[in-house]
């Protein structure tokens, strides 16, 4: 089953380019290893997905302007998807795992560092390679940080050879992975898709409290984005059909400020997001996190989230045909969703009359953290735009568990 | 309903922009005083791996994309 690979990569990149940079204040080699379970319920369990997502990064200085970064990351999946939309007997059993390793370089001069990584992706039915190229500069006394990313994927992905079919009414969705990139395997074909990312961001110190950042990110997608698995029911019943272009925007604005007599700090994030779908959706997040001496931090957040449904989607095809395209992918839907979460960080140093904690690290943080993810399809004053099962109305819920431990050499 | 949040988040951020880009070109926080903000609870993406896997779960699950994930906060004292 598809795990959409598209969005991973870049912010994969944008992670060990993040870990690499000198500003995050880490030591020269280090050793990251995460993990993460979601635990996702709806409909009285029809829907539950259950995700481990193991991961590991790694880094190490070549020389004093060079660092290698590695790491690796997986997402082993287990669940029931919805086949055919909108039949409610069609949730279906599925399992797969995916694999996406990376590899990059950072060189530095002064303040300025460029990047650059390669993303390799594999699923049953989905491959993926992509580059990132990060360049960033610190000026006004680091006070003020540019940076810019791009990155591009070449994807694709298993499909029935509906090529020659060109009434998208009457194609038929991939049963099964079985013989996925095969070669010369004629019940499979792969569909590309490519990518292209651009990321702009500025971050300003504007006291000693206070920092901001502004990141305006687009995207341009090409070529097949369906789930290939998925069928819609309408006057007939035909894979998925999605548009072939998109075209997306996101601007976001954040703010950090200290508070000295609590030792804490407080976060506000505001998000806007566009796309040529029509979808529009709002983010709001704000968190605190309190330090309880130098060795343990707790974290807690909310985040607010509310998108409109894509402008082809309908939750009745067969009453409500909106154009040529249609989807039974409920990320398209009307939705809001809410996020509550904390986090606990426990950070050992050595002590004082040694350098290294166990002969061996600089230091080791531990991080545990758990949300509750509460989604809500029902939001829309028109029925058409809420995703329901057969005309169920549908309440997913999450619960997301993570530990992160950090070694730093 | 979903134009009239569009529309007031726009013109947040478009008059939030230039306050942060201005004021931020007059404002230059000496080494010395970066105290507060080199403490790690100030870093915008202080374990960017860990931010990308929760990243990754929510973009799963929803239809918007990017915004997050750059690099800076903390103090820049290296």
């Amino acid at each position: 089953m598809r795990l959409q690979l598209t969005g991973a990569s870049l912010a994969l990149a944008l992670a060990l380019a993040i870990a690499a940079s000198p500003r995050t204040g880490r030591a020269d080699s280090y050793l990251d290893a995460h993990v993460v379970y979601f635990d996702e319920t709806g409909l009285n369990d029809t829907l539950r997905v259950r995700v481990i997502s193991p991961s590991a990064e790694g880094s190490v200085d070549l020389g004093d302007h060079l660092t290698a970064r590695a790491g690796y990351s997986a997402d082993v999946v287990s669940g029931a998807t919805v086949k055919v939309v909108d039949v409610s007997t069609s949730a279906t059993e599925f399992s797969d795992t995916r694999h996406s390793f990376t590899g990059g370089l950072t060189a530095r001069r002064d303040t300025l560092s460029v990047s650059g990584s390669y993303t390799y992706g594999f699923e049953n039915d989905y491959r993926s390679h992509s580059i990132t190229v990060t360049a960033r500069t610190e000026i006004a006394e680091r006070n003020s940080i540019f940076e810019l990313a791009y990155s591009h994927n070449w994807d694709g992905v298993c499909n029935e050879p509906n090529r020659d079919v060109q009434d998208a009414a009457r194609r038929i969705a991939l049963d099964s992975s079985t013989g996925c990139f095969a070669e010369g395997n004629a019940s499979r074909v792969e569909s590309p898709l490519s990518v292209d990312s651009v990321q702009l961001s500025y971050t300003q110190n504007l006291s000693a409290i206070l920092v901001t950042q502004l990141v305006a990110t687009a995207q341009l997608l090409h070529g097949f984005q369906s789930n290939p698995y998925r069928s819609v029911l309408s006057s007939f019943i035909a894979q998925e059909h999605h548009p072939e272009d998109r075209a997306r925007l996101a601007v976001a604005g954040r703010v950090n400020l200290f508070l000295p007599p609590l030792r804490g700090a407080l976060r506000v994030l505001v998000r806007g997001y566009r796309d040529t779908w029509d979808v529009r959706s709002t983010t709001l997040e704000g968190a605190y996190e309190q330090t309880f001496g130098p060795a343990l931090r707790l974290m807690g957040r909310v985040r607010y989230y509310r998108q409109n449904a894509a402008v082809f989607y309908s939750d009745d095809y067969g009453l409500s045909p909106q154009g040529q395209y249609f989807t039974g992918d409920r990320d398209l839907a009307a939705m809001t969703s809410w996020i509550v979460g904390a986090r606990l960080l426990v950070h050992l140093t050595p002590p004082e009359d040694q350098t290294r904690l166990l002969s061996l690290f600089h230091g080791l943080d531990l991080a545990l953290k758990a949300d509750l993810f509460l989604f809500d399809y029902s939001i829309d004053p028109n029925p058409i735009y809420r995703f329901t099962l057969a005309g169920t109305p549908v309440d997913m819920r999450a619960v997301v568990l993570s530990a992160t431990l950090s070694m730093q050499f | 309903m979903m134009r009239w949040h569009w529309r007031r988040l726009v013109l947040l951020l478009a008059l939030g922009a230039p306050v942060a880009l201005g004021g931020g070109a007059c404002v230059t926080v000496r080494p010395q005083d970066k105290e507060f903000l080199a403490d790690p609870v100030m870093a915008l993406e202080a374990r960017a791996v860990a931010a990308a896997a929760e990243q990754h779960v929510i973009d799963n699950r929803e239809a918007s994309f990017g915004g997050s994930g750059a690099t800076g906060g903390g103090c820049g004292c290296n």
